[in-house]
């Protein structure tokens, strides 16, 4: 059944139309971060980067960044030209996730996603038709892809929504409607809806719809007969999530888009031919049937690891099950799990200096280490905290305090619960390794969410 | 399968309806903040109120460096002190409202940078060249405003004697120059921001009342807790007592040179802090817009915490340079309460009235 499955063959355009459509909204991505000012004030102007654990050989490139978010641009428009369409796509991949690994301070799960989505498409034939390689070459030119090479990228979108739909099944979100509860009201000056977000019913409405979407969406998309309906759900929903949080950014509008993979061949077809003969005024040779087919070499290597990926995909965002304690207070295994809007959570934290030698103490000023953001990310996540310790262990011996002790007083609001302490305050971060052993220097959740 | 898709909706609705009906009654099912309402309390009862009493202040204090200009006595001395003093405490609350146009001509920083930089003041004061305009500059903030004041009437000899000897010797029309030109500039700038209040900046700040970033609202939080965090609780006590170090500055409280009214200034600014977040009889407090939200717990801990920090700081001598030098460990715990109500303001107030506090700007998820 499954070699039957990998042998069946569906028309390009899908995949076509997909890689278009996510090469453009990168580059419109990219201008937009530039624009922004962000390269500088996320990559530049901090002095200390919180690295991902194991990748503490990605550095910051100072001003080079700017030569990395160029390539990054230009191998967008050819991704979405499909011109050296692998080469293309490698290079987009490496260093769109070079940036992302600089600094965890600026982890989104739609980051990821694209990192992760960008790995995928490295082995897809995405450039078959509709593109510079298939116009230039007749011979890269393909009516057929292999169907799980569309799938797979449905299979992606299908996990995202439904892990963020799981997530959303716990008692703070359920039956607190939190964080809602506690972000909405305050947007009541949104036009038309505003004062609809003041009220109650709207919260649950609201978290119950949400949960629902998510976990529903991806097969109400594969099922033809609710395909419209489906489409349409996915946008009044991205719609709503940029209305009501506008910052998060370019995200609504990436999702609107890829599940336009959802759709016929023949939907995305007749996109293609009107490009074609209207826009590009081309003549193709529509009779053609070739079949694109992975040389023999490498087929097998191939589906091997679109399988592995997928395997790692569906068992990591379960990892948080091998710690005990609550995920969204210790945070241990959060991240690359879908784990979206799930929380609002505030911390402060403050680092006091200790040598040994003389019992003299000192506060740190976290400004003259961190930018606003770091401080604000560093101050609730456990892994940042102990971080930014050793950095600052590493910096005072530099300093000439020999063995300096480390410790910390944190508070941490979660959900509308009060600011509680966080971190053990006798315990000397200096002397704590990293690792991913659970962290018995974070104090216990004093209150309970159930639920996945 | 048009089936599947309406029970699906009806479902939906269904669910919603019931999990809100089991924890809500009539009167708690919505949610009203009126920001507007707080806001021009905040203009009309607050800062406008604050910033007209303490520019009577600053004019009696240039009425009375002019008088004690004219013919230095004792008598215009001990006038002049009263005054600076008067204006000093009045001077507490406005400190607060660093923004508009108060931020656009750095206010806060040119009425009371401490420490004063002792030898660039005297410098200023003997150089013939010294132009009044000079103290424009951000580098002279450190040489003007309140603690200027403090230096000219308390710092410059150890009795009144020794101080009117200095005005009344050799160099005593430097002194009298430079005292004239300070207060002259704590009153210029007091009107400007004033004025500006009274002019148009009152409708822009209260019509600004979205929930954005730059939204009214959310600019008042973030200097009501910034003030709070680094001049209150940091530059008045904090810094002294060696937070930031090992050892200690008693040198840099406020009213250094008549060091037995500092606790009393920071009691005033507690005062003024705790008003704001919790209102009065003629104001709103930023409690309101909790309790709008049912965040009654919030208010009832800031309150505590409030309570808390000032029974700590009355714990303290009243001469708090003279706590810092004999017991540094008491005014370190007195931080340590005013901590706790920074970080119930950092944390529970900007979390649960969703204010951005940092100013930088990213995607979030």
């Amino acid at each position: 059944m499954l070699k039957q499955y990998l042998y069946k063959k569906t028309k390009t355009a899908p995949l076509a139309v997909f890689r278009f459509l996510f090469g453009i909204l990168m580059a419109i991505s990219i201008i937009r971060f530039w624009k922004l000012g962000w390269i500088e004030s996320l990559y530049i102007q901090p002095k200390w980067f919180f690295t991902y654990y194991g990748f503490e050989f990605i550095k910051p490139l100072g001003v080079w960044t700017y030569f990395l978010f160029i390539i990054m641009f230009f191998s967008a428009i050819s991704v979405a030209l499909g011109y050296k369409y692998r080469l293309s796509i490698i290079l987009f991949f490496l260093s769109f996730t070079y940036v992302e690994l600089i600094d965890k301070t600026t982890y989104l799960n739609h980051y990821y996603f694209v990192s992760i989505l960008s790995f995928l498409l490295i082995f897809l034939p995405a450039n078959a038709s509709f593109s510079w390689d298939a116009y230039k070459n007749k011979k890269k030119h393909f009516t057929y892809v292999p169907t799980w090479t569309i799938d797979a990228i449905k299979l992606l979108i299908g996990i995202v929504y439904v892990y963020a739909g799981l997530a959303k099944l716990n008692s703070d979100w359920l039956l607190q409607a939190q964080p809602l509860a506690t972000w909405l009201p305050i947007k009541s000056n949104i036009p038309v809806i505003g004062p609809l977000l003041k009220l109650h019913w709207v919260h649950y409405f609201l978290s119950w719809s949400g949960m629902l979407y998510d976990i529903c969406i991806p097969f109400l998309l594969l099922y033809k007969p609710t395909r419209k309906l489906a489409f349409v759900l996915v946008v009044i929903f991205h719609f709503l999530t940029h209305i009501l949080f506008p910052s998060i950014g370019m995200f609504p509008l990436i999702m609107t888009f890829a599940v336009f993979i959802f759709f016929s061949a023949e939907f995305h077809q007749k996109i293609i031919t009107f490009v074609e003969e209207k826009v590009l005024k081309l003549t193709i040779d529509k009779k053609s049937d070739s079949l694109f087919i992975y040389p023999s070499s490498i087929s097998v290597f191939i589906k091997v690891l679109v399988l592995l990926f997928f395997v790692i995909q569906l068992l990591l965002p379960w990892r948080y099950l091998a710690y005990s304690g609550e995920l969204f207070w210790r945070e241990e295994g959060y991240r690359f799990s879908w784990r979206v809007m799930l929380v609002e959570k505030v911390g402060y934290t403050i680092f006091t200096i200790v040598n040994p030698k003389d019992k003299t103490q000192f506060e740190i000023r976290n400004e003259d280490f961190l930018t606003n953001f770091q401080i604000k990310q560093m101050s609730f996540q456990p892994d940042f905290i102990l971080q930014y310790a050793h950095m600052l262990r590493n910096h005072y011996i530099k300093e000439g305090i020999e063995n300096p002790e480390i410790y910390v007083k944190s508070y941490v609001t979660l959900n509308a619960r009060l600011s509680k302490p966080f971190i053990n305050s006798k315990v000397n971060l200096a002397k704590e390794e990293d690792s991913f052993k659970p962290k018995n220097w974070i104090l216990p959740f004093y209150g309970t969410i159930k639920g996945l | 399968m048009k089936k599947i898709v309406w029970s699906l909706t009806v479902l939906l609705v269904l669910f919603s309806s019931i999990s809100c009906s089991s924890d809500s009654s009539e009167s708690d099912s919505r949610v009203e903040l009126n920001r507007k309402a707080l806001l021009e309390s905040i203009a009309d009862n607050q800062v406008i109120p604050d910033f007209t009493d303490f520019s009577v202040e600053t004019e009696a204090l240039k009425v009375a460096a002019n008088a004690f200009r004219e013919d230095a006595n004792e008598n215009t001395l001990n006038n002049l002190r009263a005054a600076w003093l008067k204006a000093y405490k009045v001077f507490q609350p406005v400190a607060t409202y660093d923004l508009g146009p108060a931020f656009d001509v750095a206010y806060y920083l040119n009425l009371n940078a401490h420490p004063l930089n002792v030898t660039e003041i005297e410098q200023d004061i003997n150089n013939p060249n010294f132009n009044a305009s000079d103290l424009n500059f951000s580098i002279k903030q450190d040489v003007q405003g309140l603690p200027a004041v403090d230096y000219l009437v308390n710092g410059l000899g150890e009795t009144d004697t020794d101080i009117l000897a200095i005005y009344n010797g050799t160099e005593g029309q430097a002194y009298k120059g430079f005292l004239g030109i300070v207060v002259d500039r704590i009153d210029n700038l007091t009107d400007s921001v004033l004025a500006a209040w009274n002019g148009g900046f009152r409708d822009d700040f209260v019509n600004n009342d979205t929930d954005s970033r730059t939204g009214s609202f959310n600019e008042f939080i973030n200097i009501y807790i910034e003030y709070f965090e680094r001049r209150l609780r940091s530059s008045k006590l904090g810094i002294p007592a060696g937070q930031f170090t090992t050892g200690t500055f008693p040198d840099q409280i406020e009213a250094v040179f008549m060091p037995e009214v500092s606790r009393e200034l920071l009691l005033d600014a507690l005062t003024n802090s705790q008003e704001i977040f919790i209102g009065s009889e003629n104001t709103i407090g930023i409690a309101s817009a909790l309790e709008d939200l049912g965040r009654e717990d919030i208010v009832a801990a800031v309150t505590t915490a409030f309570t808390n920090a000032r029974n700590a700081i009355n714990t303290l001598d009243q001469n708090l340079k003279l706590q810092i030098e004999t017991d540094r460990q008491a005014a370190l715990d007195a931080r340590m309460a005013l901590q706790e109500v920074v970080v119930l303001l950092k944390n529970d107030v900007v979390s649960a009235l969703s204010i951005t506090i940092s100013f930088q700007d990213a995607d979030g998820d």
